[in-house]
């Protein structure tokens, strides 16, 4: 008998280290020609962190994306930026990159007020790597003319910044703290099958929803989404490394099955945008939110398809069927008829 | 091994060269022909990055042998495109965000081409069935089918390779709310800073990195979950002719104790091991076969001690004790309001136990670095999620001052939590410092499963109180993680777990006890998600079984207990802003059914069949 179930999961995920320091550095300059170098210790290890500071960057500095260039996780070169974990480089480094740019555009302004004759930087805009005085557009410099100026009497534009997320420790006795400065959030549902019959659990479909804060770049943020759910989908119905009195026995990738493309279902990745008041432009974390939600949907969904509570990972077709079995299936059929309907 | 002469036509090129017999092509392309596009997973044949197309044919070349390869045409990636003409594929893998850490690309490229060869228009079963040899971890394929389906639809509007296709580096201006706009910048789809790189396979990984004089290190690991090492020798792997360094930890001047959190794991093990694949010797050699037989010509004497393997068990004083300070790593305690008297007046109270399992990140790039000995110290091109903090430790194996050890993260082939321990970093440091020449090490895919870190299985009571309208009043739960041998990340991990333990409702009444333990089993430390997925499997199942015991439907009880301002009071304390929970629980819920709490709005979406609920 094939049951189909939908069900749906919520988590939420506190970006950076729980309750501990956790700065990220990063160093800017604006080079002769008004690009931009960056430096900063943030690894990116294929989930775009150097890209979304790029994009950070560019923002603040009003420059092509293709004018910043990127040094990044290299100790010979780059301030610390921890580690790119807990969901923690858009946030942290985010806001490390963006404050030292931040710094390199008022010098900039500061530098274009006096040459321009104006009282304050304020008076003064930053667009396309041109500074020009408000309301009077004839009065203008190119960022590239401005950092001239600044060399020409021995001034670089150069600045460094750090962010640590405002956390305080938690108590030893009570746990009670701040131990992040912003959450993110998600819920996905998703709609499964199950084959009564030999225990086989088909994800079907899934939807995600994550509150991101800001997508620096959504294609990738929906990137990490459909990642994670797929990893979700992993840990849900197949992976499992089997130990046996210490020695593992799923050694190869032969025993130890991830999902391939036939496995991975259709996934709608879904952008929700509460902002963080203390994130790069509002940008709160997604590495690791995606990954959160899906095997729990699974179990909910599986429950919903068959009336059986599954409290085991992984819904291998084995740990399922014997699921079923002990919760009074036969040959797949239900003890009652209150499980899902048939296809 | 016989000598045999090959003819390889590669990438149009002629090339007559000597081979051993049982060369792979793999092997051949990589190291006698400098073509490192082709990456190496798994040498099974079983995740697919090593793929090229024979006679337009696709091989996994890691068991595909030279010989057979003679006399035929063989692609790989470096023949697909150019930096000025890439293959539409490349373009649109780039432009459709199809690529993230780039290392199964190649072989997924070349999947998709062969397939586009034969039928220029394949549906997205096709496609997906044509790539099913090709692992990736990082995207879950969708924007992967996407783009092929991008370069078919290029390719049929007269695209031959190259043709009708969009400048690069063209990123679209957006109005962002920062001070200004500019292309590319906040809000915008930029492609990938080092996508172009990657889909010509001309990123370097650190296993594509080769430096004059390098030699090759394996290392040897414990055959034993728990033991005393009584004596090791290794006179006979230091005689072994090319032998150019072994270690153990005897050899290492500094501290030999690291641990992002506690350092509690030696690099080498000095007096005692404390799980299967714990490692013990490290060998530098001319070549990795001979290191490999040095390792094997190591002898060990160990006295082997009784072991544990079940956490709970561990937890026991009469269970055996793998540290002085015993097996309990760390113990989180969260303890707000009346919990016990809530719990025994509530209309509603659920309670259930939730076990989950041992899991491994599988990046597809196993580990893999070079320390190169350079002026006045060591640099060390390695996989890493984290430069300064492996500096940090390596530097203190040495004994040296920090700044001496230069740590530069190579192209990453995926991480996922699993790259921040250190695995093989100190091994090669050490034996660089000690042979003064590069050392390169490469992980087997065995190796990366059984010795590095993997996700915590929880064993997890929880318990929920609530009111007779659904409404949650207090949370109790206890969990155990198996943290295995050494601490890793297991502390934080059963941190985040115990902050976040029940996931986004607003709980007045909570009482949370978390444990790391340690057991003879493998390390388990960071893996994406650190330990929420396994609270979630718990909290989001007794939310719906709260749902149907007071009868409503999964959507309104988490509508009714969600965080939202004013009412987000969480385990340790109230969130105050950024309080997104209800958008996302309602996004998810349009068009769902009206019986799991839906509008009813969009019965294409995720239409329930299923009756239970």
């Amino acid at each position: 008998m094939i049951l189909r179930g939908v069900g749906i999961g919520s988590i939420y995920f506190g970006i950076g280290n729980t309750g501990k320091p956790n700065p990220s550095s990063a160093f800017v300059e604006v080079l002769e020609d008004g690009s931009v170098s960056v430096l900063c210790g943030a690894a990116d290890m294929g989930q775009g962190s150097t890209t979304t500071l790029a994009q950070i960057v560019a923002s603040e500095l009003s420059v092509s994306v293709d004018r910043v260039v990127m040094t990044t996780a290299d100790t010979g070169t780059t301030p610390d930026s921890g580690v790119s974990s807990a969901s923690r480089q858009t946030y942290a480094s985010g806001n490390a990159c963006r404050l030292a740019a931040a710094q390199a555009r008022e010098t900039l302004l500061d530098e274009a007020a006096r040459t321009l004759f104006c009282e304050s930087r304020n008076q003064l805009v930053l667009e396309d790597g041109v500074i020009r005085v408000m309301g009077d557009p004839h009065q203008r410099l190119s960022v590239a003319d401005v950092v001239a100026a600044c060399r020409a009497k021995g001034q670089l534009v150069v600045s460094s910044a750090a962010f640590n997320p405002p956390t305080t420790d938690l108590d030893h006795e009570t746990g009670q703290g701040t131990p992040y400065a912003t959450y993110a959030f998600g819920t996905q549902t998703v709609e499964v099958e199950v084959d009564t019959e030999t225990g086989e659990v088909t994800i079907l479909s899934v939807r995600a929803v994550h509150d991101v804060g800001r997508a620096i770049n959504p294609q990738s943020a929906e990137g990490q989404i459909e990642g994670g759910v797929a990893m979700g989908c992993g840990y849900a119905t197949m992976e499992e490394v089997v130990v046996e009195k210490g020695n593992v026995h799923t050694r190869t990738f032969v025993e130890y099955s991830i999902p391939t493309a036939l496995d991975v279902p259709p996934i709608e990745p879904v952008l929700v945008e509460e902002p963080a008041p203390s994130g790069p432009f509002g940008a709160k974390g997604l590495g690791e939110p995606p990954t959160c939600a899906t095997a729990a949907a699974v179990l909910n969904a599986v429950y919903a398809a068959t009336g059986v509570r599954m409290t085991r990972l992984p819904l291998t077709a084995e740990n399922v069927y014997l699921a079923l079995g002990a919760a009074g299936y036969r040959d797949g059929i239900p003890p009652t008829s209150t499980g899902g309907s048939c296809e | 091994m016989n000598r045999q002469t090959a003819h390889l036509r590669v990438n149009g090129r002629v090339y007559e060269l000597e081979v051993d017999s049982g060369a792979t092509l793999l092997d051949t392309l990589r190291e006698d022909l400098g073509l490192t596009g082709t990456k190496r997973g798994c040498s099974e044949g079983e995740c697919g990055a090593c793929t090229v197309l024979v006679d337009g044919v696709t091989v996994n070349s890691c068991l595909y042998p030279t010989m057979k390869a003679s006399g035929h045409d063989i692609l790989t990636v470096e023949g697909l495109g150019t930096m000025e003409n890439l293959h539409p594929l490349q373009e649109a893998f780039l432009r459709g965000g199809a690529v993230q850490c780039g290392f199964c690309t190649p072989g997924m490229l070349l999947a998709a081409k062969a397939l586009l060869d034969g039928n220029p228009n394949p549906t997205e079963d096709e496609i997906r069935l044509a790539i099913s040899g090709n692992l990736c971890r990082c995207t879950g394929y969708a924007k992967i089918v996407s783009a092929v389906q991008d370069a078919a639809r290029t390719m049929a509007d007269g695209g031959s390779v190259g043709a009708h296709v969009p400048p690069l580096n063209v990123v679209e201006p957006v109005t962002v709310r920062g001070p200004a706009a500019s292309a590319g910048g906040v809000g915008a789809n930029v492609p990938r800073l080092e996508g172009k790189a990657k889909v010509l396979g001309a990123a370097r990984f650190a296993d594509d990195l080769s430096f004059p004089g390098m030699v090759h290190g394996k290392v040897l690991r414990s055959p034993h979950p728990h033991a005393l090492i009584r004596k090791i020798d290794v006179s006979r792997a230091v005689a072994l002719p090319g032998v150019a360094a072994v270690v153990t930890a005897a050899d290492i001047p500094g501290r030999n104790a690291f641990g992002i959190l506690i350092k509690d794991q030696p690099f080498l093990a000095a007096d005692k091991v404390r799980f299967v694949g714990e490692a013990i010797a490290a060998v530098a050699a001319e070549s990795g076969e001979i290191a490999r037989r040095a390792c094997s010509l190591i002898e060990v004497e160990y006295e082997l001690l009784p072991a544990v393997f079940d956490p709970i068990e561990a937890m026991t004083p009469t269970a055996p004790q793998l540290f002085a300070k015993g097996n309990i790593s760390a113990h989180r305690h969260i303890e707000r309001g009346q919990v016990t008297a809530v719990l025994a007046q509530a209309a509603v109270v659920i309670s259930e136990t939730f076990q989950t399992q041992l899991v491994e990140h599988a990046y597809i790039e196993p580990e893999a670095g070079v320390a190169v000995p350079d002026t006045g110290g060591i640099t060390a091109h390695v996989v890493s999620q984290c430069v300064h903090y492996h500096r940090s430790d390596l530097a203190a194996m040495l004994g040296w001052p920090v700044g001496r050890v230069r740590v530069v993260q190579t192209t990453v082939g995926g991480a996922f939590g699993g790259k921040i321990d250190l695995s093989l970093h100190p091994f090669i440091v050490l034996l660089a410092a000690k042979t003064g020449r590069p050392v390169k090490m490469v992980y087997t895919r065995e190796e990366s499963i059984t010795a590095t870190t993997k996700r915590h299985p929880f064993l997890i009571d929880m318990t929920f109180a609530a009111d007779r309208e659904g409404t949650l009043d207090a949370a109790m739960t206890r969990v155990i993680g198996d943290t295995g041998a050494y601490a890793s990340y297991g502390p934080a991990v059963v941190t985040r777990a115990a902050a976040t333990a029940f996931g986004p409702y607003h709980i007045p009444h909570v009482r949370v006890d978390t444990y790391a333990v340690h057991t003879n089993n493998p390390i388990a430390g960071a893996m994406r998600g650190f330990g929420v997925p396994q609270m979630a499997t718990a909290h989001e199942q007794l939310m719906d079984m709260l749902a149907e015991r007071v009868g409503l439907s999964p959507i309104e009880v988490r509508r009714r207990n969600g965080f939202a301002p004013g009412r987000a009071l969480a385990p340790t304390g109230d969130i105050r802003d950024g309080l997104g929970y209800l958008e996302t629980l309602e996004r998810a819920a349009f068009g769902l059914h009206p019986s799991v709490g839906g509008d009813g709005a969009d019965p294409q979406v995720l239409p329930l069949r299923g009756e239970r609920l």
